[in-house]
């Protein structure tokens, strides 16, 4: 019998994937700042003052007994500390390294926080399969969900960078 | 020399694992999905096989199928963000050697593997 997905239990497990692969991948704590229990909503989030320029978007999917979308929004900045993190290369390597390579770790940050999270949902009674990410750049990026989906906005701080999850799901 | 085959869609995943054995007396050979992973275990013979199980073209449950169906009984580390406990049943029903989750610390990867083979570090 699946356990019934609460609110609470969102936000409890999708912020342990957060911070589980900011502090494993590149020793960095993430902060919830979303306030206590973000409201299910179909409006766009507040952008935080630091995601007004370029960002990047990761983005896995999740289907099966549940099924839906996590996008992964970081700043172009950000996106290129967690590089260097990652690869274990200096500021100029990354910069060096380029889009592809930083649109790649970022895809991969995106997969092992959102596998996270559905491993947790999955065990609690709701068996789904990761599919494979993808990653955009731009400015002004705005995901509109589906109708009839259910968006769940989560923001963090990783030492000062913003970091949103973005959580849309299927509803049968 | 020993010889570990890593395969996974991810440069970064394959990457890491570089920076993670560079200091250990091994060589890595690389592959970007399944279909490239099988090609590379019949010509390189690996003695481990670091493997993911979400991957375009043919993903690692099915290379893991495969392999075993030629007979090849080379050990094999599961390294995915693919956790749930399905999949790591059907893996460990494919005769898989060890499982870790994605995300990782180099020393747990370096750890499993040791268990596998026994991996030294290169001489000073």
């Amino acid at each position: 019998m699946p356990t019934p997905l609460t609110e609470d239990l969102f936000k409890e497990c999708i912020e342990q994937a957060v911070q589980k692969v900011f502090s494993t991948m590149i020793r960095k704590n993430a902060v919830p700042v979303h306030g206590s229990s973000p409201v299910p909503t179909t409006d766009p989030w507040a952008r935080p003052a630091d995601l007004g320029g370029i960002v990047a978007v990761g983005n896995v999917g999740f289907a099966g007994d549940i099924s839906g979308l996590v996008f992964i929004y970081l700043s172009e900045s950000f996106a290129h500390i967690i590089v260097q993190g990652m690869l274990g290369m200096s500021e100029q390597e990354a910069a060096e390294a380029g889009r592809e390579v930083a649109s790649d770790v970022i895809g991969e940050l995106t997969n092992m926080t959102v596998g996270t999270f559905k491993n947790r949902i999955h065990d609690l009674g709701y068996p789904c399969k990761l599919t494979i990410p993808t990653v955009v750049w731009g400015a002004d990026i705005a995901i509109q969900p589906p109708r009839g989906a259910t968006r769940r906005t989560y923001i963090f701080s990783v030492e000062g960078h913003s970091v949103i999850a973005d959580l849309i799901f299927k509803e049968d | 020399m020993h010889k570990l085959l890593t395969i996974d869609d991810s440069k970064t995943i394959r990457l890491i694992l570089a920076r993670a054995f560079k200091d250990y007396a091994c060589t890595l050979v690389e592959a970007a999905n399944g279909e490239e992973g099988l090609k590379a275990a019949a010509e390189h013979k690996p003695d481990v096989i670091i493997l993911d199980i979400t991957m375009p073209h043919m993903d690692g449950i099915e290379m893991l199928t495969r392999l075993r169906n030629t007979g090849d009984k080379t050990p094999v580390i599961m390294l995915t963000a693919e956790g749930g406990a399905t999949s790591v049943e059907k893996a460990q029903h494919l005769g898989v050697s060890d499982y870790i989750g994605k995300p990782f610390q180099n020393e747990a990867i370096v750890e499993k593997v040791q268990k596998v083979i026994p991996l030294a570090k290169k001489a000073a």
